[in-house]
């Protein structure tokens, strides 16, 4: 845990009422060996400038708070060493998000895509209580598993090529989410959920650049949802064309 | 640095009371890091598309008598049209590769029916070999082997 020397920490600065656009700042920082990027910024924060602006919480990539671009890169900043960057580390907001200042991102549009695909269980008719519990085995539980796996750290937004140039994407964890219940053997609404990915902006809009995955840092792998979920929508489709009153009943 | 994403990326359907800064692509797009995979592998569909136009070409004088299956013959020895089919080849190879080899098995639902597909990493060997077989047969057809 010794001292690593210093390194310069280039942020970019945003402040709404006196920028007209985003600028960097540099700072100095005595970093240690065990630093993680987040440490720095908490360095920054606390010794030299406290009207850095950065969201953080839990500090274990759990929270899904932290996440920023380094050196390029969309990672959770608690979760990236410092020292594995050279003497000069660039941070920078979440790509492919508006700006509310210095490195806090807009996440309404973000929140309004999850709940667009309708992220909860769907069923045509509950289950009286005296029923007793709705079961599924382990490996009806294994077919989602990863998928909700998801902290919704938005790295996944921030990496996708097609979400910074089709507003109306819906975007890898959005979809991944609904693929997720989709797959829930206790979920009776994947017709619902596949009729919004069909939808402008949704599962075709994707090209498969599978950054969304390479960024995830909980291993969602979001870009085989999606494109899984592109075979179920055109299954679900068919289904619809072939069997009578479209598959329903 | 970075290019501008497209001004209303990610942005709530109400603008919120705070003025933002404007969203702005991966700084790595689309020639830096892994994004240059990805940007080649859709450069590769321009071939794609000329190949299927040569194709429909080749159909066309399939059934427009002898004079014009041997203009096409002669087209095809072109050095040019070598040197596209040489270049088509390697972007055929290079998008079969991503696609089939890298992203095909885990785009395979857990279930499709009662049916589970094969495991992802058993996709690869199944595909590879698909290829080779096919290759050879049609390559036996068109050295007079077989038919």
């Amino acid at each position: 845990m010794g001292s690593n020397g210093k390194k310069t920490i280039v942020v970019t600065r945003f402040d709404p009422d006196r920028d007209e656009v985003p600028r960097t700042q540099s700072y100095e920082v005595p970093v240690q060996s065990d630093w993680q990027v987040l440490d720095a910024l908490n360095f920054i924060k606390d010794e030299i400038d406290p009207s850095l602006s950065y969201r953080w919480s839990c500090r274990m990539a759990v929270c899904g708070s932290c996440g920023m671009m380094v050196n390029g890169e969309a990672k959770l900043s608690c979760k990236d060493p410092l020292s594995k960057y050279g003497d000069t580390v660039e941070v920078t907001p979440l790509a492919n998000f508006p700006v509310i200042r210095d490195l806090v991102v807009e996440t309404e549009g973000f929140l309004e895509r999850v709940q667009r695909v309708k992220p909860w269980i769907i069923r045509a008719k509950e289950k009286a209580v005296e029923e007793g519990p709705v079961r599924q085995s382990p490996r009806e539980l294994a077919d989602f598993s990863q998928f909700s796996m998801c902290i919704n750290c938005m790295l996944c937004y921030s990496a996708c090529p097609v979400v910074g140039n089709e507003p109306h994407f819906l975007g890898p964890a959005a979809i991944a989410l609904g693929h997720r219940y989709n797959l829930d053997s206790r979920d009776e609404g994947a017709d619902e959920r596949y009729q919004i990915f069909r939808e402008e902006g949704g599962v075709y809009a994707c090209t498969y650049a599978n950054e969304c995955s390479e960024v995830c840092p909980k291993n969602v792998d979001p870009a085989a949802a999606v494109n899984q979920a592109k075979v179920g929508a055109v299954l679900d489709w068919a289904k619809g064309l072939i069997l009578p009153r479209g598959g329903e009943g | 640095m970075a290019r501008a994403a497209h001004p209303e990326t990610m942005g709530p359907r109400r603008p919120g009371p705070t003025r933002t800064a404007p969203p702005m692509m991966p700084p790595k797009f689309p020639m830096a890091g892994r994004y240059r995979s990805y940007t080649l592998f859709g450069a590769c569909s321009p071939a794609f598309v000329i190949s299927s136009l040569i194709l429909l070409r080749i159909t066309w004088a399939l059934g427009d008598g002898e004079a014009a299956w041997s203009e096409v013959l002669r087209d095809l020895r072109h050095p040019l049209s070598l040197l596209y089919h040489g270049v088509a080849l390697v972007a055929f190879l290079y998008t079969g590769w991503r696609f089939f080899i890298k992203l095909f098995g885990k785009s395979q639902p857990p279930r499709i029916g009662p049916f589970r597909p094969p495991p992802a990493a058993a996709f690869p060997p199944m595909l590879i070999a698909a290829w080779v077989v096919a290759s050879a047969a049609v390559t036996a057809v068109a050295w007079g082997l077989v038919l």
